[in-house]
């Protein structure tokens, strides 16, 4: 059952690569980071997805030749479906379209992707690290960045 | 009268301007009323909150990096410290993904267990979030009511566990140990408590003009907000939608159980409060069924890839040496694949989304916390309500920073 990757074939097949199953028999599709926005509104406004329910973030250092991969989680409330969208993004300039004008979840969601992997969201109104403070250099969920490197303690910041 | 008290006088009755200027106040990261280090900074026009932002991360211990660095088994401690008030469910959580990775089918009396402390970790969740949240807003004898059976619970699970706290019941294939002899008893004066304190607490403040007019059309999360939000568990339910994987994507038998979903109609902060003390209701129920259900029978899968041999056959036979020495020295090592296993937590939906490269580590564990979403769309629900109003709404979503920060 491939009932997503075969609409977006009708309508957005330039936007697919390829479509596979997990272990529990949920549908992966693999898209062109660049197709996100057309894909999510697919999938919002045709499909029933209307839930985004988590963003994460992976990097397959030396493991794949283009490291940087972010993973969509998206439930459809009606129909109780569910779907992962994958992408893989640059590896000097990983970056992507938000998705925070068709899903307002994703807001703290691509933050967070932002401040532990260093993903680019374009078009993120306050894209700011979220649970690093703001002096923190680098991305410490990068497998490159040392588990026991410490920095040092942040001061109390505004917030409005 | 002096004549500046007249003019203010005059001012205020004509509802003139005085020149009144906006005030920006910190709420948290270190306040009672603030559920642990979270903070809030909100601009005030006299009590109203005009613009608001917030801030996590207080609490950041860097789960998931851990994770990779641990093996599989040494994750199940990290998860206690996810939600802390219901710990056993992100333990159950996170075995549950291993266990979906690794195709590890539990014994039945080991699914009975876990869905039953599952339903305790629940009803302890509900009884803090729905105690402390109407403590907050000014109703204390209430909180007696839920903390004093919250602690028979507590009891309870250390008889069972061994910790007040921090369990760390579950292990990959099952559980650390059974229940004592004699628990199902204990279980049921327990339950006796805690229905009786329930009942007490919903006549007290169900129908309690000051507690009505403090939480009812305070803090409306619509429908629709809730799911463009990802707003999941007792604060999506009481926006109207009946979403509950233990019902739609039922796992460990629940569709054998029989229970109901409490929905509420506003989306307000009354509905959060009763949706959640219904819950604690229909949880009980379900322990119920559980205890009447109670099989017989191992509590640990006898999958050799997760399960530690009898002491008799490591000292007996070189298989079992070997076995003992793989899983100790080497861990458990899942096939390479991934998967996003969810539960219904107490807060919502609970996801571990697991990629495994087949070695002794975790490559990549994300978790799902529900109160993180929920936490995300405070600074919006906020806007144009009260600031005592504030206080009563973040109560309601229960956020719970340990899970929010990770």
């Amino acid at each position: 059952m491939t009932p997503v990757s075969d609409h977006l074939n009708k309508t957005l097949s330039k936007a697919l690569i390829k479509s596979q199953a997990d272990k529990s028999q949920q549908e992966i599709v693999i898209i062109h980071p660049e197709a996100l926005l057309d894909v999510a509104k697919v999938l919002k406004e045709e499909l029933g997805f209307d839930m985004l329910m988590d963003i994460a973030a992976v990097d397959w250092k030396d493991r794949r030749k283009e490291r940087y991969e972010i993973v969509y989680l998206f439930y459809a409330t009606q129909s109780n479906k569910r779907v992962t969208i994958k992408a893989t993004l640059n590896n000097q300039n990983p970056s992507i379209a938000s998705l925070i004008n068709i899903y307002p979840a994703a807001n703290w969601a691509e933050r967070e992707a932002y401040d532990m992997m260093g993903y680019h969201f374009e078009g993120h109104p306050k894209l700011e690290r979220l649970l690093m403070w703001d002096e923190f250099e680098g991305h410490p969920l990068r497998k490159d960045y040392p588990i026991d490197k410490r920095q040092p303690v942040p001061v109390l910041r505004e917030l409005l | 009268m002096t004549a500046l008290a007249n003019n203010l006088k005059e001012d205020v009755i004509e509802g003139r301007d005085m020149g009144a200027k906006e005030m920006v106040l910190n709420l948290g990261p270190s306040h009672p009323a603030f559920h642990g280090a979270l903070r809030t900074q909100v601009k005030l026009d006299g009590e109203t909150i005009v613009d608001a932002a917030s801030e996590i991360g207080y609490l950041h211990r860097c789960f998931e990096k851990h994770s990779e660095n641990s093996t599989y088994q040494q994750v199940i401690p990290y998860t206690d410290r996810l939600n802390y008030v219901s710990a056993l469910m992100n333990n159950v959580g996170y075995c549950k993904a291993v266990e979906d990775l690794m195709d590890i089918h539990l014994p039945e009396r080991a699914i009975v267990i876990r869905v039953l402390i599952c339903e305790l970790s629940r009803i302890i969740d509900h009884l803090v979030c729905v105690g402390t949240n109407i403590v907050d807003i000014g109703a204390l004898t209430n909180f007696w009511y839920t903390f004093n059976v919250r602690e028979k619970v507590y009891t309870l699970l250390e008889k069972i566990t061994g910790a007040r706290l921090t369990y760390s019941y579950t292990r990959i294939g099952g559980l650390s140990r059974d229940l004592y002899s004699g628990f199902l008893n204990d279980l049921k004066v327990v339950l006796g408590e805690v229905r009786e304190a329930v009942g007490e607490v919903t006549k007290l403040v169900a129908n309690n003009r000051i507690f009505v007019d403090r939480t009812r059309d305070v803090g409306i999360v619509s429908k629709e907000d809730a799911i463009a939000w990802g707003f999941t568990g007792p604060c999506l339910r009481a926006s109207g939608v009946e979403h509950d994987i233990r019902k739609l994507e039922p796992y460990y038998q629940y569709e054998t159980y029989d229970f109901d979903i409490p929905v509420g109609e506003n989306g307000d902060t009354y509905d959060r409060i009763m949706v959640r003390l219904e819950e604690i209701n229909q949880s009980m129920r379900i322990i119920e069924q559980c205890m009447a259900r109670m099989p017989k029978g191992a509590i640990m899968t006898t999958d050799r890839r997760v399960r530690l041999p009898e002491k008799q056959e490591v000292y007996n036979s070189i298989e079992g040496l070997m076995n003992h020495f793989k899983i100790v020295m080497h861990g458990i090592c899942p096939p390479e694949g991934e998967v996003y296993s969810r539960t219904e937590a107490a807060n919502g939906e609970l996801g571990f989304y697991l990629i495994s490269d087949g070695s002794m580590n975790p490559y990549r564990i994300k978790v799902r916390p529900p109160c993180f979403y929920m936490f995300a769309a405070y600074e919006e629900v906020i806007k144009g309500e009260m600031l005592a109003d504030a206080i009563a709404i973040l109560g309601s979503f229960n956020v719970v920073v340990g899970e929010s920060d990770r």
